[in-house]
């Protein structure tokens, strides 16, 4: 016979302890052993075991686990109680401590919201739309000029191929990009985006209908306007089946649906679709044709069926190619399908011919690496600041371990601190995020709304960085008390191996970001400063380029130009066919250079001889051609400085050119002159050859006028416009200030540079916050030491050198750890620009100094202290 | 309040006080159970039984004796209270009478 076990199993015991209230227990495991010991004689161990097992957890229920006594909750609640008046009295004897904690979190936070709202904006392009995991864009490859180059554009004719035997395909859509569009409606024109699409655009994409459905498109002659279009086209009328005219080209288009205006995160910026009427077929020249190839493309969208591969797709689709071009043909034009996701689009890098808006993958990395450093450096120096504080509390934290605090207890009233004084500085930040929200969308992005900030993902990643916060601030000054002594804590010193060296830790941590931020600070407004006053090689001040409309007539040209110079004010006036900022021809032109033609491809400009003038370029050899002399009409070529170098001329001047051998004779001319280069691009592009010519026969009316005016913008633009009214009624003028154009080309940089301005000087008021208080810590720490060296014979700048001196030492391991990262980050961004700033020498001292005089500042005050201290009252303290 | 009310398992669980008197205790009630009623019970339930009762006043209880096979542990003895008494007889009385509507010849006819 088995004796009777004398207890449970240990594992059961414990089991029950977790679970079953104190006075319940005894008599719990007695019948629990008194049933186990029969079973053990009835069924044996095993069995016994495993009964036993679910006995015990069955007291994991309600009706068990809620007879524990609320005793000891009530007494942890007088606790916390009394934790919140210490931390008050604290607060009222240190105000300047609590001050700048709570500023400091404050400031950190509300710029930390700053960036997660950037950031989860910028994540949020495209993903509203309901399948946007099934939605991609077909992108294709062409080798050009030997190298590959990514279209984010497809030809046309692909769509039509998918609609039978692709398993894959829910459906497709193509959009076929255009310019800008006049609406016209009565007397009223507006301007807007209209985009011929298919019918089945609003079954790919999710929109939001006011008036009409998604079959809205299927009729034709039908257009879809946004909100806003149709109530600048409408004002209050019914939109719904009013008539209007695009471009003024005869057709007539009945609005049959309108839809919500598109959200602010989406790539896709169009203000009317008309339904796409091209019917292209396929044929093996848009494909190897660079010019076919763009005449023929569209954007074409593919919604996927659930579970589909989009490779398996890819590969169909390429299959399906062959059978058309040939595997050989296609594979020597290296053309190539690929899918990319809809949510992809904004931030992958630019594709050629793209549509439309992009982000920069490169801001959300610079946005989110300052929200880290922020984070970081906010919770450097809390612990800081909170060392400091809490030193003046060591007597009551003696004081409570003497009394039998547990350790748990003690990180429970450091957490709660902690915690206190973040939901507080959250408070203020909300508040602050509030009133300065005008300004951040000014300087950040001005698609941000306020309630962007109710957002799942914002919330959360708020609620992320407010737990590791108060995590980490918490963490380390509660480990610091744990471990000290109790006769420490009440004499009020902290002594602990390596505590220092921690705090020794966080101050390089804290310097290495200072300084990697000044550096990236430094950088940016350096290339800043150059990229707005880099020579552009024209004039680009007082210079004015007005968009003709699409049906501008040669005879108009001449008219408007004979009455804009005309115009008080007006010097120069051209019309060219280059659009500042990007928009050129290219052919391929050649030249013999002796041995063999030389075939290079230039950027073409067709203008008008007013051209040199009017931009303010400089002639460097020859002469400029002559629109009065017929020879020159379509011969006389002049290129810059860079195509002098491309086709690898000496003498440029009149050297022969040569375009289209196979027409020979039509299409030659002669150099006659050499100009200085010219960026007319932004300067994230170098500058192209370029060759100026006459336009063919001087009667090819180019889009694009420019005029120089001389005196004041606001008088003289009202007259171009009237001017133009005259000669094109019914069509606003369509003009940009070139200055305001490259400014506004420049404009994500300057964001950028404003904000990184910002996070830079938050960064450096909480490092200068937490390197004012930790000096003045330590130096209330090492005060008798001060008072000894000073007996000794110490000088007062002895001392205050020797404090200072602890702080440089860190810092300037710090420089030597930031400098080199600076230099890659920043290698990193100005790898986006063509034309960039040398980052040299003489910026990283700069830097280090900016570094060092910030330690001197923030580290002098209590350095100035320690050496004016008096012997006699820092010697004999206890 | 309304009429106080006993759930199946709680009459039975209060039964068994009743009728074990001085042995009526956690374990002894679920062995009965599990004997005479010939169905599977966790001793956790036995006792949120018992607490249940105790709070509602049916049921009071002392600390008793304790046996080796209990490991030395004190047995908690629980003797039912007048209250639980007449809600027990109550009970009983309701469903005898419920029992009595049912037309006795019905099983005969079968």
């Amino acid at each position: 016979m088995m004796e009777d076990q004398s207890s449970l199993p240990r594992w059961a015991e414990r089991l029950l302890r977790a679970l079953c209230p104190e006075h319940l227990y005894e008599e719990i495991e007695g019948d629990l052993l008194q049933h186990y010991n029969r079973k053990l004689k009835q069924e044996g161990k095993r069995s016994a075991n495993r009964l036993l097992f679910f006995n015990v957890m069955g007291y994991a229920r309600p009706g068990i686990l809620l007879r524990h006594t609320v005793r000891k909750p009530s007494f942890g609640m007088a606790i916390m109680g009394n934790y919140f008046l210490t931390s008050y009295r604290h607060v009222l004897r240190d105000k300047v401590n609590s001050i700048f904690k709570v500023a400091g979190l404050a400031l950190a936070l509300f710029s930390m919201m700053v960036v997660i709202l950037y950031v989860s904006f910028q994540l949020s392009f495209d993903r509203y739309h309901t399948d946007y995991k099934r939605i991609y864009r077909v992108n294709t490859g062409r080798l050009e000029n030997g190298t590959l180059e990514q279209y984010g554009v497809t030809p046309l004719a692909f769509g039509p191929m998918l609609a039978s035997g692709f398993t894959d395909v829910e459906t497709y859509t193509r959009l076929d990009v255009s310019n800008g569009s006049h609406l016209r409606y009565n007397d009223r024109v507006v301007y807007g985006g209209v985009f011929p699409v298919d019918s089945t655009w609003f079954d790919v994409f999710t929109y939001e209908f006011i008036h009409g459905s998604r079959r809205a498109l299927v009729q034709s002659n039908s257009i879809v306007l946004t909100e806003s279009l149709a109530r600048k086209l409408f004002g209050e009328e019914d939109p719904m089946q009013k008539v209007l005219t695009i471009n003024n080209d005869g057709t007539l288009y009945a609005v049959t649906a309108v839809i919500k205006d598109i959200p602010d995160n989406s790539h896709i910026r169009v203000d009317a679709f008309v339904p796409l009427r091209r019917t292209d077929n396929f044929s093996a020249q848009q494909i190897m044709s660079p010019v076919d190839f763009v005449e023929s493309a569209g954007v074409l969208f593919v919604k996927l069926r659930e579970g589909a591969d989009p490779e398996r797709f890819v590969s169909q689709l390429e299959k399906t190619l062959d059978r058309y071009v040939g595997r050989k043909q296609r594979a020597a034009t290296g053309f190539g399908v690929s899918l990319q996701p809809l949510s992809d689009i904004y931030l992958s890098p630019p594709l050629k011919y793209e549509f439309t808006r992009k982000g920069s993958l490169v801001y959300v990395y610079i946005f989110s690496v300052l929200g880290l450093f922020l984070l970081v450096i906010a919770c450097i120096n809390y612990i800081n600041l909170s060392l400091a504080g809490f030193m003046s509390r060591s007597r009551e934290m003696g004081v409570r371990k003497v009394l039998g605090g547990k350790r748990s207890q003690m990180v429970m009233q450091v957490t709660l601190d902690t915690l206190t004084y973040v939901l507080i500085a959250l408070a203020i930040s909300f508040v602050m995020l509030y009133l300065l929200f005008p300004s951040i969308q000014q300087y950040i992005e001005p698609a941000l709304r306020f309630s962007f900030v109710t957002s799942r993902t914002v919330v959360v990643m708020i609620g992320m960085v407010l737990v590791a916060l108060t995590g980490i601030s918490a963490a380390i000054p509660a480990g610091w008390f744990m471990s000290n002594s109790v006769a420490n804590d009440l004499r009020g010193v902290y002594v602990r191996d390596g505590r220092l060296n921690v705090g020794n830790t966080l101050l390089l941590v804290q310097f290495v970001i200072s300084i990697t931020c000044i550096g990236a600070t430094l950088t940016v407004s350096r290339q800043i400063a150059f990229i707005h006053n880099k020579d552009l090689g024209i004039d680009r001040q007082n210079l004015l380029v007005l968009t003709m409309a699409e049906d501008f007539t040669t005879d108009r040209m001449i008219s408007l130009k004979e009455r804009l110079k005309s115009i008080a004010g007006v010097t120069h006036v051209s019309n060219s066919s280059f659009r500042i900022g990007g928009g050129y021809w290219k052919d391929w032109y050649s030249v013999d250079t002796g041995k063999e033609m030389k075939s290079v491809e230039l950027y073409e400009v067709f203008s008008d001889d007013a051209l040199f003038e009017t931009l303010g370029m400089t002639v460097l050899q020859g002469r400029v051609f002559n629109a009065q002399q017929a020879a020159d009409s379509g011969a006389a070529f002049v290129i810059n400085e860079t195509a002098v170098r491309a086709l690898g001329l000496a003498n440029p001047v009149g050297t022969r050119i040569v375009t289209h051998p196979e027409e020979p004779g039509r299409w030659e001319g002669t150099i006659v002159g050499v100009v200085n280069d010219i960026n007319i691009n932004t300067l994230h592009h170098k500058i192209q050859p370029l060759v100026m010519r006459l336009p063919w026969q001087n009667r090819y009316p180019e889009y694009f006028v420019y005029v120089r005016i001389d005196g004041h913008a606001a008088t003289i633009i009202p007259e171009i416009k009237r001017v133009y009214q005259q000669l094109q009624p019914g069509y606003p003028l369509e003009f940009d200030l070139v200055d305001d154009f490259y400014n506004h080309e420049y404009e994500a940089e300057n964001r950028a540079y404003t904000s990184l301005q910002f996070g830079t000087l938050v960064i450096l008021l909480l490092s200068a916050l937490g390197i004012f208080s930790l000096s003045v810590y330590l130096s209330m720490r090492r005060m008798k030491e001060f008072g000894i060296r000073k007996v000794l014979g110490a000088t007062a700048e002895h001392i205050a050198c020797r404090h200072v001196w602890h702080f440089m030492r860190v810092a300037m391991v710090a420089a030597g750890v930031a400098l080199p990262i600076t230099y890659m980050l920043m290698g990193e961004w100005l790898g986006a620009f063509a034309y960039k700033v040398d980052q040299d020498a003489i910026s990283a001292v700069i830097v280090v100094i900016i570094a060092f005089a910030l330690v001197i500042v923030s580290a002098g005050y209590a350095a100035f202290r320690a050496g004016a201290v008096n012997p006699v009252k820092v010697i004999n303290t206890v | 309040m309304g009429r106080d009310f006993l759930g199946e398992f709680e009459e039975i669980v209060l039964t068994l006080v009743a009728a074990l008197q001085e042995d009526a205790y956690g374990a002894a009630i679920a062995e009965q159970i599990v004997q005479r009623l010939e169905r599977e019970v966790a001793l956790s339930a036995v006792h949120v039984t018992l607490y249940r009762l105790e709070d509602k006043g049916y049921v009071t209880s002392s600390t008793g004796g304790a046996t080796s096979e209990r490991g030395g542990r004190r047995k908690r003895i629980y003797t039912i209270t007048s209250a639980g008494l007449a809600l027990l007889k109550s009970m009983k009385e309701a469903r005898i009478g419920l029992w009595k509507m049912v037309p006795q010849l019905k099983t005969t006819m079968k």
